[in-house]
Order: structure tokens, then sequence, then C-alpha cells
């Protein structure tokens, strides 16, 4: 039951999905995003391909399956709130570094690398639970 | 010595046997060296104990502290008290790897036992010098914890440990948790997690009640009392050297150090004597009992601890400075001959091959050198002159004889019957030992005890002498300062004597030997009769076989219950509870309303969602009821200019209606139809409408908080400035509040496999079922 418009649409719609998702997470810090609702757009970006694609094609081209990406995230959230114990702060506690002078300057925030755990967290996990429920639902169908 | 080194070796203190015990149990080689690592570790520890002493240290030392404002600090209170019982600790472990060497030989069980027991050493002595409350619960567990794993050393040979560790772990660990709550309470209550900075300024009476009965059942089931008592003896199937520090000085004795360090912050409530006295009396007189129809002169031994366990509770729990002072005497005391005397059992046990009464007897001849120096160690159990045993039974008298009401009659009672237990059972492992003819031909043929055996308890039967006679000095360097040290104050008493001339406590101990004896001479060799009480194993087995029908019954019930009847649950459990909590919502502060035509709008859409939800009757119609209600209120917030909720709120949305419309495909054809019953139709309007109100009254009396105005205004200021960034919402995630975000991703992650996890199990099941009735 793959439709050829809805391919085309995702082929279309998939790639810009994803790029949204990583302008909120970066820009977040300063207007309106963050990691949540990047994930949440992957989330959706994932559902959208493997309902178009086919179960099979969407984990054959992921390679990872997406809990790992959550067990990832996980990861990540847990050693922002590590390692600044290991170097004699609170944990979480966030630094900042400005690198460059000002015409061309990067701002470094270790809080985008927690909200990238959120966001991998939050992306991976509802990905693989849908997919779990698409899976079954597939299985019904097949034995009905 | 400046405060850095003093801090430094007080961390050595715990760190060295743990560092010890953890390259022992990592290490694939080195049964060998296991004894050397074991003695130098536990000499090094003391080594410490003994230079800040030298120091005269007394101060709380901080050395970290996990979070500001949160309650977890690792430091050390080190004083005279906390330091005495620190050598008493390091000391006997000193002996107990010397005496492990020569019982388990060169081989990796020992190996693993000696690590194991300096990871136990090491919390033990952390236990004792902690100040924080809450690093001083961990390492409670953390004895626990090991404890398990030693208690299942022999493993290999006997198939009881593992049940007898599980009763044991399951019994203190299921205490400690009310006592984790009288731990918050206390802190939370008085705003300090600190011992000493309690023990300067105690919290009012009713606080200080509150607390103990929430900290009791952890100090009852860890120092055994009845009647959670009975992983003790069970405890026993652990080698004998674990035993004999186990309990002696070290894991029983963790509840009698936290009830001497609480003392001075809970000890003014009533509670105190009225649950100590008459729990300590029914453990001191069971556990006497029961030791006298013990075959097994190593569950002899432990029933005695239970009892001498019960007399150091009532004795603290009289509740006076003085009764503080002999309690802690006591301590020391029986922890000094009771590793004398499970390690003089090894020795036996390996010489006659037996530990059985009925098959002992006559070892006096052939082991002259043991019978003399139990003989001196049994003599201090018993409260003989002149050994410290001895001593501390007579401070003991001589506090209660100052007491009068009724409470003190019982503690009386049972220290004295306790008392006359105590020598009747000490002459019974004594005489039924080394007198009289060998009863077996191990007996009979006993090897002689060798030096290494003979050392460690030789040596506990030397200081258990030198104690008692030389009382004055006892007195004067270890216990007064160490009461003192304890209670915040010293006490002006009179000294410690072996020989204060006739008077009442001396009569009364004469008395109670004489008693004693002759209930022994009585008895002979027959066992008391025991079997007519539910043993503790089985009540604790009934207690487990209850639990799990219980769960068995509740999730019978549950599993196949409709999706409804979890939702019920849930929000009955969950969200009228914090209804209440959330006080008067009528007395909000009227706002005026305005109105907007934007609003106007959304508001007409929000109710066009509703009637579609309503009225139509394709599940899939229902579900776009319900989105459309989702973006009006995305529009809303929009409305209310904030941006980061209606992206938020759109892409939730989104992902809820792709929810449904696959469980909606889950469901097809599974659903048995629409319920035509009126009844249970009218049940579901009702609850529906109840909740509904719930929530509106929730939101309502949430807004009727007063916020505290400056709030918004400090973040606006901080987030550029300490954060870094201008969206105040993602700050707030990722910074100001990242510990409550960090913990709502672990929910996303483990809500997102646990569906996951449910749906591919089902799968599967169904997979082995089909594969099964194949197969038939």
């Amino acid at each position: 039951m793959k439709s050829f418009l809805l391919q085309e649409l995702t082929r279309l719609i998939l790639p810009f999905s994803l790029l949204m998702a990583v302008s909120l997470l970066i820009k977040g810090h300063d207007l309106p995003g963050g990691g949540f609702v990047a994930g949440l757009a992957v989330a959706v970006a994932g559902i959208l391909s493997f309902t178009a694609y086919g179960l099979e094609s969407f984990q054959n081209g992921l390679r990872v399956p997406p809990e790992k990406f959550a067990l990832l995230g996980g990861l990540m959230i847990l050693c922002s709130l590590l390692v600044p114990l290991l170097l004699g702060q609170a944990p979480l506690t966030q630094a900042h570094a400005h690198l460059g002078a000002d015409p061309i300057s990067v701002e470094l925030h270790s809080a985008l690398f927690f909200d990238i755990g959120v966001a991998l967290c939050v992306g991976g996990g509802l990905a693989s639970a849908a997919q779990a429920i698409w899976a079954t639902t597939q299985t019904e169908k097949e034995d009905m | 010595m400046n405060e850095a080194v003093q801090m430094g070796l007080a961390t050595s203190v715990v760190a060295l046997p743990a560092i010890a015990g953890l390259l022992l149990l990592s290490s694939r080689s080195g049964d060998r060296a296991a004894r050397t690592v074991g003695l130098l570790a536990s000499l090094a520890a003391s080594g410490a104990v003994a230079a800040l002493m030298e120091a005269g240290a007394d101060d709380v030392f901080d050395v970290w502290e996990m979070a500001p404002g949160l309650f977890f600090r690792v430091s050390w209170r080190v004083d005279f008290a906390t330091l005495c019982l620190c050598a008493l600790v390091s000391g006997i472990g000193t002996l107990v790897f010397h005496f492990s060497g020569a019982y388990f030989g060169a081989t990796a069980k020992g190996r693993s036992a000696i690590g194991t027991l300096l990871i136990f050493e090491a919390s033990m002595l952390g236990l004792i010098l902690s100040d924080d409350l809450f690093l001083l619960f961990t390492f409670w567990e953390l004895t626990g914890l090991c404890s398990f794993f030693l208690i299942t050393t022999d493993a290999d040979q006997r198939d009881d440990t593992f049940a007898a560790a599980q009763q044991a772990l399951v019994v203190t660990v299921g205490g400690a948790l009310p006592m984790l709550i009288g731990f918050i309470f206390l802190s939370v209550s008085t705003g300090t997690s600190s011992l000493a900075a309690l023990a300067a300024s105690p919290p009012p009476l009713a606080i200080q009640t509150v607390a103990l009965a929430l900290i009791l059942p952890g100090i009852v089931s860890k120092s055994a009392q009845v009647p959670l008592h009975f992983w003790l003896p069970g405890a026993m199937a652990a080698p004998t050297p674990i035993s004999a520090y186990l309990h002696s000085a070290t894991l029983v004795k963790a509840g009698i150090i936290l009830l001497l360090y609480l003392f001075p912050i809970v000890g003014a409530s009533a509670l105190w004597s009225a649950v100590l006295i008459p729990l300590g009396t029914a453990t001191c007189l069971w556990g006497a009992y029961r030791a006298l129809g013990q075959d097994d002169i190593k569950l002899l031994m432990a029933w005695s601890t239970v009892s001498q366990l019960g007399l150091m509770v009532i004795t603290a729990g009289l509740g006076t400075d003085l009764a503080i002072r002999a309690a802690t005497l006591y301590v020391f005391a029986h922890a000094i001959f009771k590793a004398g005397l499970f390690m003089s059992i090894g020795g036996i046990d390996h010489a006659a091959h037996t530990r059985n009464l009925s098959q002992l007897g006559g070892l006096g001849r052939r082991a002259p050198a043991l019978a003399m120096l139990v003989g001196l160690l049994a003599g201090s159990m018993a409260g003989l002159p002149p050994f410290v045993g001895f001593l501390s039974k007579e401070l003991i008298l001589k506090k209660l004889l100052m007491a009068d009401p009724f409470l003190h009659d019982l503690a009386a009672i049972g220290i004295v019957l306790g008392s006359v237990g105590t020598v009747a059972y000490t002459s019974r492992f004594y005489f039924g030992i080394f007198t009289g003819k060998p009863r077996s031909p191990g007996a009979a043929q006993a090897a002689p005890v060798g030096w290494n055996f003979l050392f460690a308890p030789a040596l506990l039967a030397v200081l258990s002498l030198a104690g008692g006679l030389g009382a004055v000095f006892v007195d004067r360097f270890m216990l007064e300062p160490v009461t003192a040290a304890l209670l915040g104050y010293s006490l002006a008493v009179p000294e410690l004597r072996i020989w204060h001339g006739i008077n009442t406590p001396l009569v009364l101990s004469t008395g109670i030997v004489t008693l004693g004896y002759s209930i022994h001479r009585l008895l002979g060799r027959r066992p008391l009769p025991t079997g007519f009480l539910p043993t503790g194993p089985q009540l604790f087995e009934a207690f487990l076989s209850a639990a799990q029908k219980t769960g068995g019954a509740i999730n019978r019930a549950l599993a196949g219950a409709p999706p409804a009847v979890y939702l019920a649950l849930a929000l009955v459990l969950g969200f009228y509870p914090a209804l209440v909590l959330l006080g008067p919502i009528f007395s909000m502060p009227s706002t005026p309303w305005t109105w907007s035509a934007a609003g106007l709008l959304i508001l007409a859409l929000l109710g066009v969602g509703l009637m579609l939800l309503l009225s139509l009757q394709s599940k899939i119609g229902r579900i776009l009821g319900l989105t459309t209600v989702g973006f009006a209120v995305a529009l809303l917030y929009g409305q209310l200019s904030a941006p980061d909720l209606v992206l938020t709120q759109l892409l939730v949305e989104v992902l809820t209606t792709v929810f449904f419309l696959l469980a909606v495909r889950f469901m097809v054809g599974r659903e048995p139809g629409e319920s035509k019953s009126s009844g249970l139709n009218f049940l579901r309007w009702t609850f529906a409408f109840g909740v509904g109100f719930a929530s509106v009254a929730l939101v309502l009396s949430v807004h009727s908080l007063q916020s505290d105005g400056r709030l918004p205004d400090y973040y606006f200021e901080a987030a550029p400035q300490i954060a870094q960034g201008l969206n105040l919402v993602n700050v707030t995630l990722v910074d100001f509040r990242a510990l409550d975000t960090l913990v709502e991703s672990l929910v996303v992650i483990l809500a997102c496999m646990g569906v996951a996890g449910v749906l591919t199990g089902r799968e599967w099941l169904t997979r082995t079922r089909a594969d099964r009735n194949e197969s038939m």
C-alpha cells in the first residue's frame, strides 16, 4: 500500500523538515526553538518516511535503530550532569565560550550539547514507539 | 598538623580499605597476597586514625558538596568518639584479616572474601565518620549490600546461604526505607543534614518524635531486635572470620552506633524509652532463651549476640547520659570478646571438625591454650570480674538502680534476667566444649590448634583482661572523652573501678552469676525446647509468598482490563489528590475579562472542534475534531505572544494525531462495539464531567496562587548574563531548570522503550504461541 504521491511528497519535504529541526536546535538559545521541538520535528520526519517507504527501507536507510539514538541522547544528558561534577562544579553547570573577534565570532554553549541530547531522546524515543505500533498493525493486517 | 592534612587523613581512613578491596576484587591473581593486602590496608587505616587521635582532631571536614542547596555532602565528623569507634572497627578488622589468612589459606575464595570484607570495612568506617545524614545512609546501605555478598561466600558448599543473605538484605534494606524518610524529614524540617549541627541545636520535641518514629525501623532491623532479629542467626551461613567481623564490631553495631549518635538529637522524645526498652527486653530474653537451645556453638554465639544487642538497646533506651556512657562501654567490650569468641570457634571447628556440643567435649586437655583464652573471653562475656565485660555490666546495673518508673522496672527485669541467661549459655558453651569426655572421634583426636589461629583471639583476650584490670585508665583515657564527645559535655561521675566495696550492684552481680551457673547445672547439656513458635525464617517465607500472591492477584485483575480502567485509575490516583493539595479556589481575586475579535474567533474554532468531536461517529472524524481543538489552542498561544509554545503545540498536535491514527489502525476489528448499557454510559459521562471540572478547577486554582512578581524580572535579567541566551523558555529548560529537563528526558526514553517493548514482546509471545501450536 505504498502510495506514489506520498513518496514523492516525502522526498520533497524530508530534507526541509530535517533542516528545520537543525535550525530550531541551533537557534533555540536565542530565538523560538530548542531541543524538545527539534526532537518532535525529527520524530515527525521519521514517521513520515516509514509510512511512505515502509518500515524495512526506513530501517535499512537509517542503519541504526531509533531507540539507539534515544539512548545516545540519554547518555549525552547524563554527561552534562557528570562532567561539571568531575570539574568540581555543581552538576549541570553550563559553560559558554566566545570565540573570535567581533565581526566573525562564534558563541559556543555547552547547553547546545545538552539540547542535542534532549532532541535525540525525544526524536529517537517517539520514532521507535511509533515504529513499534506501526509494525504491530502491519502484522495484524497480514494475519487478517 | 594543619586542617588539610587532617582532612586527608580522615578521607584515607575510608579510602584505603576501599581501594585495597577494589584492587583485590578486580585482580585475577594474588590469592597469596590477599591476606597481606588486607592486613596492610587495615593497619594503614588504623594508623591514620591514631595520627588523628594524636593530633587531637575535633572538627567537621567538608570534603565535597555535590550541589549547593541539595543535602548530599561528603564530610567527616572527626572527634574522639568517632575516632575510637574507627579504631575499634579497623583494629578488629586487622585481626580478622590475620585470622582469615589462616582460615581460608591462599584460595581465590579467600581473596574475594577478603576483598569484600575490605570494602565492608571501608563502608563501616565511612558510616562512623559521616557527618551528613545522607552520606551515612549511603554507607549504611553499602554495609548491607556487602554483607549480602559476604554471607554467600560459601555458596559453593552449602545451599542455604542465598536464602540467608536474601533475608538479611530484605530485612535491613526494608527497615532502612522509613529511616531514609526520617532523615529527609529531619533535614528538611531543620534545614541541615549535618549530625554535628543537629546535635548542637536539637530540633523541637514534636519533630524529634516524628523523626525517631521513622528512623527506628532502620535501627531495629539492623541491630536485630525482635521481631526482626531472625536474619542474624541465619547469617551464620557465612564462614567464621566473616561472622567474627560482622557480628562483633561492625554490621550489628551500626544500629547501636546510630542510636548513640542520635541520642543528643532526638533522645528527648518520650518515644525513645517507650520503644527501645520493651523491644530490647524482648530481644535480650528471647536471644538468651534460644542460645540455651542450640547445639551448634556458632549458632549459640549468634543468639547470644542477639541477646546482647538487646541489652545494649535497653541500656541506650534508658535515655540518660549515664546510660549512654554504659552502653558505649558495652559496645566496645562486646566487640572485643565477641570477635575473639567467634574466631576461637573457627579454631575449634578446624581442630575437631565439628561445631556441635553433642559431639564436642574434653577439648580442655587437648588444647589447653585455646581453653585458657576462650575462658578469658567467655569470662568477659558472662560479666565476671576482673574482665572489661564485668565493668560494663556493673555500670549498667548501677545506672539501673538510679531510676524508678515502670519502664525502668521492665528494663531492670530485662537486664537482670538477660544477664542470668548470659551466664547460663556462656557456661553451657564453655563447659560443653572443654570439660567432660569427648563425645565424638573428631573431638577425641582433635589436632592442636596452631598459633596462626590463636594469635588474634589471644590478643583480644588479653585486651579484655587488661581493660578490666586497668579500669581507671580505660575510664580516664577512653570512656570519659568518648562520652563527652558523643554528648557534647563531660559527665562529672566517679571513676570506673573494678572494686567499689560491697554494694548493691556487686550483690546483684553475684546473684546473677550464681543463678546463671545453677541453671546451666540444672539443664546439663539438654537444649531448651524451641519448636513451639513459628521461626523468623518461616514467617519471612510466608511474608514473601503472601506478597507474591497479592502482586499476582492485582496483576491478574488488571492485566485483562480495558484501557478505560487504567485511565480511570490513573486519573483518580494521580489527579484528585493533587486537587486537594491546592487549597481554596473560590477565593481567587476576580480579574476583569477582556474580549478581542481574534480571541472570539479562536473560541469559535475551539467550539467547532468540540462539536466535531462529540457529534461524529467515525473514529477518524473524532480524531480530526481533537486536532482542530489542538490547533485552536496553538492559535491562542500565538495570541498571547508565546511563539515557543505555538511551535511546540503545533508539533505535539501533529504527533498526537499521528499516534491516534496508528492506534485506531491497531484497534480495527477488536473493539467489541459501543457499550449499550445505559448504566455504564452514565458512569462514563459522570467521570468525564468530573475530570473536566476538576481540571478547570485545577487551572483556576493555579492561576489564583500569588506568584512572586520579582521572579520574571529576575529571569529576564539573568538569562542573558548568566546563561548567555535570549530565549527565556529555552534558557530555563537547558540551564536554570536543567535537572527537570534531564529527568523528563529520561522519562520520555523509558515511556517510548516501554511502548516498543510491550508491543514487540506481544509479537514475540504470539509467535512463540504459534510455534508451540504448530509443534503440537
